[in-house]
């Protein structure tokens, strides 16, 4: 089935054909979670609120065609919301405890997946996700965003530059 | 570098609760939402496949005079080939048939009675326990006749519900696949053992897929006639 029609479907609150709808992105929405949060739980956490946000406002939207564009928008909201409540909550937590390197072994992580993630901060991850993730312009990412589009531009190689920087290093260490 | 990061990305391995989650939000939000829009749906699937798989009705029936012990003899014959009948569905059945010949003309009755004949027979013939017949189990000479009478037969069905004609709001294509997800969702009704429309959960894995695929037709349909 179609995506506008299982969206009509969903917008009529049915929940089976939205979960059939929303199952095709999931694995998107997961990532895209791990990447602002670093680990398997929290991002968890993102999908199942991105799942819950999204069915409540489907009819509010308009046109089905950007249905995942507007997924992705949630998905970002929420990925930031839950940086924002840890950031609150390890204030809370004593130094060593945050030091047990949880994060780092749920995943086996390549360099440049690690570096991705610990490297650029939320607004570059952001654009960085939508660029090449989610094969979005930049015009598309300054509104998914709404950020104008010369900062979208700025952001984007002010990324890409902390990238290279960081390769160069690692490459100069290995010799 | 940028190319790169797609696959980057990609490494990130997927959880197994990954869509447990998904539907916990989801059901979530449905639970605040208020079901009132899903009931509505079943209710309408729960008419069209009662209507469809006609009415395996039940019943105890001790007037002779009923109409549908024309089609099936009598209550005990229907009881003999289908257990849980109950006395309530027979004369629901019954008078289904009463409307019928009220609304549909003395000679479109009597069409609707000789088609309805091949569908009552079936049904005694192949149907379970609850009168559900899985139609992979039928003989091809007998499942040509059952398919043409099911397309015969509901365009009166969809008159005896106030419907519009299920016949006329489709195209052919979709008419035939109409009467294709019919069969498939009796199937699958027969197959699960069930009596009325089951929940997904119930239905045996691997024919969740063509339930389904049944179920959104039957949903596209019913959306069609109410739109319409």
């Amino acid at each position: 089935m179609n995506i506008g029609r299982l969206v009509k479907k969903a917008q009529k609150g049915n929940d089976k054909a939205y979960l059939e709808l929303f199952q095709q992105y999931e694995a998107d929405i997961y990532r895209m979670a791990y990447v602002y949060v670093k680990n398997k739980n929290d991002a968890l956490d993102v999908v199942q609120e991105v799942a819950y946000q999204s069915f409540k406002k489907i009819s509010t939207l308009n046109e089905p065609e950007y249905f995942k564009t507007w997924l992705m928008k949630i998905t970002i909201n929420c990925a930031l919301n839950v940086i924002d409540k840890n950031k609150k909550v390890v204030q809370l937590i004593p130094q060593f405890e945050v030091h047990t390197g949880a994060e780092v072994e749920d995943i086996e992580t390549s360099l440049s997946l690690r570096e991705l993630m610990d490297t650029l901060h939320e607004d570059e991850k952001s654009v960085i996700l939508l660029k090449y993730y989610n094969d979005r312009t930049l015009k598309e990412i300054s509104e998914i965003l709404e950020i104008p589009l010369g900062t979208a531009k700025s952001i984007l190689y002010r990324a890409l530059n902390k990238l290279r920087q960081n390769l160069k290093e690692v490459e100069n260490y290995g010799k | 570098m940028e190319n790169n990061f797609k696959q980057e990305i990609e490494k990130i391995e997927i959880p197994f609760q990954l869509h447990e989650r998904s539907k916990k939000g989801i059901q979530e939000a449905k639970s605040e939402m208020g079901g009132t829009v899903k009931r509505f749906v079943k209710k309408r699937i729960a008419i069209t496949v009662i209507a469809a798989c006609l009415m395996v009705p039940t019943g105890a029936f001790a007037y002779q005079s009923l109409l549908a012990d024309d089609l099936y003899g009598s209550f005990d014959n229907v009881k003999k080939h289908i257990a849980n009948i109950t006395m309530k569905s027979y004369l629901l059945f019954d008078a289904k048939l009463s409307q019928a010949k009220g609304n549909l003309g003395k000679e479109q009755y009597e069409q609707f009675k000789e088609v309805l004949y091949v569908i009552t027979n079936a049904k005694l013939e192949f149907g379970d326990k609850n009168g559900n017949i899985d139609y992979s189990q039928v003989p091809s000479e007998n499942l040509e006749e059952i398919k043409a009478a099911l397309y015969d037969i509901q365009p009166y069905f969809d008159k005896l519900n106030d419907e519009l004609s299920s016949k006329e709001v489709l195209t052919a294509e979709e008419f035939e696949q109409y009467i294709q997800a019919l069969i498939t969702y009796e199937t699958v009704m027969a197959k699960t053992g069930v009596s009325s429309p089951p929940e997904i959960e119930m239905v045996p894995i691997d024919l969740r897929e063509e339930f389904i695929n049944a179920r959104n037709v039957l949903e596209y349909v019913n959306e069609k006639q109410r739109v319409n």
